[in-house]
This record gives structure tokens, sequence and C-alpha cells, in this order.
């Protein structure tokens, strides 16, 4: 979610402003006695502001709106892109990695959203970060003056496919007019698989701050690091056991697997029959049994074989000083 | 002993591009637990939440909720919900 603590409505005090999962920017607006229940960020027609995807809270499930871009806005920042004084929107795309704004017509105390998302390019091309963005940050990397624009990258979190990246994109245009160069990398694609966690790997959430009070921005990253464990050597007995087990936990969820394929699935299968699938499902005395003989198997074979490691954690990169 | 120093330095770091290099990246704690632990997708940011001059480590997660720890000396504190005016733990709507 990236909470950005700025005052959005221009009345002195600090709101939080953020996007969450459900496809839409939230502010949590400050008051002298604290912050006030999150509201969603509507446009100047009082609609949700969206991407393409969205959570429907009404039909309670998702959604797509044709009329807007592609895409699936788990992000937001506001930062006042035309410098006319008010804040417009930044929205970040979840699964392609774009990056829309969308600007406000209306005035500092009383936002007025278009409603209209304009992409945000990178060297004159629609910016896409790789592996999906998780959050654009402003920030005056260089010091020249100009808020460059800083995102981080998902990565593939789930297969052997690549990790999440941080990348700068430098503003070369002026005040009022951004533009930004191609993504120069700060943090490079997580490799995953060390035998310890030694940084953050997938889901790369940045914070660009002079974290040491050295005079320059160090970057506290959030994210999970992936890795394998060393496993102590196995006696011959342990071996063929561990052998033994990978067999019968293959076995165990390929069962699995064959009774799931028996949940209707395609356009065809209304929600009430898949449903009605997987509660008949999970009844089955089938089930039941192979649930349980993948975790005891997983069990016995994890202490054997420690398993892979996937854990969240938070990271400082701090500059580094280089001789002159 | 210095040019060793910068060489490890030099080696250790993780930029790419004259953009800007890195130390090696190391983990942080809020109290005894390492930061962001068992959290979905944590997403920190520093801001000075109370007006001491400290920022203050903020949290956030895919879930909506939002969790404050603030400076113990070089480290952090053990991290606490972050709440409304009403005292209530903040929560950003989630599906």
């Amino acid at each position: 979610m990236a909470p950005q603590f700025v005052d959005y409505n221009a009345d002195g005090h600090t709101d939080i402003v953020t996007a969450t999962f459900d496809g839409s920017p939230h502010v949590s607006l400050g008051s002298k006695d604290g912050f006030h229940k999150p509201e969603r960020i509507l446009d100047g027609k009082g609609t949700r502001v969206m991407l393409a995807q969205f959570w429907n809270y009404k039909a309670e499930k998702w959604d797509e709106n044709p009329s807007q871009p592609k895409g699936h806005c788990t992000s937001a920042v506001v930062f006042d892109w035309d410098n006319d004084g008010d804040f417009d929107l930044l929205l970040g795309s979840y699964g392609d990695g774009n990056l829309y704004r969308q600007m406000n017509e209306g005035s500092a105390g009383k936002p007025n959203f278009t409603g209209v998302n304009i992409p945000v390019l990178e060297d004159g091309n629609p910016l896409g970060v790789q592996g999906g963005i998780t959050t654009p940050r402003l920030v005056d990397w260089n010091g020249d003056g100009l808020m460059d624009l800083l995102c981080g990258g998902y990565g593939n979190s789930y297969t052997a496919g690549i990790g999440g990246v941080v990348s700068v994109y430098l503003n070369t245009g002026k005040q009022g007019e951004p533009s930004f160069g191609k993504a120069l990398s700060l943090i490079g694609p997580g490799e995953k698989g060390g035998l310890s966690p030694t940084r953050p790997d997938t889901g790369l959430y940045p914070e660009a701050v002079d974290y040491d009070g050295d005079g320059d921005l160090d970057l506290v990253v959030g994210g999970y690091s992936h890795w394998k464990p060393d496993g102590r050597i196995l006696s011959t007995e342990e071996k063929a056991r561990a052998d033994d087990l990978t067999k019968e936990l293959s076995a165990a969820q390929s069962g699995l697997n064959k009774l799931y394929e028996e949940i209707p699935s395609g356009e065809d299968a209304t929600d009430e029959e898949v449903n009605e699938a997987y509660k008949k499902l999970r009844g089955s005395e089938d089930f039941k049994t192979l649930t349980k003989l993948v975790q005891t198997t997983k069990s016995e074979l994890d202490k054997l074989i420690p398993p892979s490691k996937r854990e969240s954690f938070v990271w400082l990169y701090r500059r580094t000083k280089l001789a002159q | 002993m210095l040019s060793q120093f910068f060489m490890m330095a030099v080696l250790a770091a993780v930029g790419t591009d004259s953009a800007a290099t890195f130390e090696a990246p190391v983990q942080l704690m809020a109290g005894d637990q390492t930061m962001g632990r068992k959290r979905l997708y944590p997403s920190p940011a520093m801001f000075d939440l109370d007006g001491d001059k400290k920022p203050e480590m903020i949290i956030g997660d895919l879930i909506g909720n939002l969790t404050v720890s603030r400076r113990a000396g070089k480290t952090w504190g053990e991290p606490e919900p972050l709440r409304s005016k009403d005292g209530e733990p903040l929560r950003f709507h989630n599906w």
C-alpha cells in the first residue's frame, strides 16, 4: 500500500494517501485530533478513481471498467504535476507496471480530479516497471530542484522468474512540465535462492530518505527475501527415507490436483456451482485423507531437507561514499 | 588497509548505474524482531508524526494496516498500530 504522508487537502494537517489492492486510492484526513477513518478518493463527478480492474464491493467480485486503461491500481501518490498549486494523482498499476496521472482541475482545498488517466512516459514511451510496480515515490534524487520518480517492482514472487527492482527516472523537464528519462537501476533484480536472506528479492517497496543524516539519500526497502537454508548431511537411511517421502508427497499432491480438476471452471460455471463444488470437495473423505497425508509427509521431509524460505523484512541500503 | 576497505565497498555496491551505489543491505530491527516480519508486502515510510524532529518508521501492508516504530537509539522500538483520532487502529479499506 505504501503510505504517503502529505497535506492532501491543504488544511495544515498531515493526511495519509495510499491505494489498496481493491484498485482505488484512499485518503485518511488528518486533523488536530488525529487521523480520520480512511475514505475513497473520488473524481470530480463523484466516481471512484480507478484503472480498469477493480474489486466491485456491490457484486463482490473482480470487475472491469472498459472506459479506463488496462491495469489494476494498487499504489497511489499525490504530486503537483503541473505546478498549479494543487495535487494531481499518480496511479501505479500492479500487473503491467504502468503509471498513470490524473489531473486535478480543482484547487488545493477542493480537488476535482478529471477521471481521465494519462500514461506517464519514460524516455518518451509508457513507463513500465519490470514485474509490476509496487509504488511510485517522488523525490529530488539528483538534487537539481526537480522531483524525480522512484519506482519499486514486484518481480516474480512465486516461481523461479526474475526478482524485483528499484529504479529512478530522472526528471529532465522543468517545474510544471516533468519529463522522465529512462530507468536507472538503483537495485537490480533479486536473484533469490541463496543460503540465507541477504536482500529483498521480490515485492520491493522503496522509501528514499537521508537515513543517517550524512546529506545524501539512502533507501529503506521492504520486501520478501527468498532463500534455501543449507541442510545437514544425511545418513544413507535418511537419504532413502527422504526419497520415499518425496515420492509420497508427489503422489498425494497429484491426487489432490485430480480432485480439484472436478471443480467446474470456464465461463459457463456459475459462482454458486463453483462454491457448491468446493464445499463438497472439502467435505469428502478423499480430500481430508490426502490433505493430511501432504501435511504429515511434508512436515517429516522438511526436517530432513529444509524447504525454501520466503519471508518479509525491511532493509537499509546506505549510500556508498566513493572517493571523488 | 584503506584501499582494501574501498575495494570491499565497491564490491558490495549493488547499483548498476552511475545514479548511485550502496553498501550491502542490512536488515532493520524493530524491538527484538526483524522489521517487517510476518507482514504481507511491507511498505516503509519515514515521517515525523509527532513533531519531535525525529522521523518515525511507518510500515504499511497489503491488508491495509499501518504500524509505527519510534527511534530507540540506533534502532527502532516495537511496532504499534497507527491509530485514528478515535483510538482505533487505522485500517485502509481492502477487498
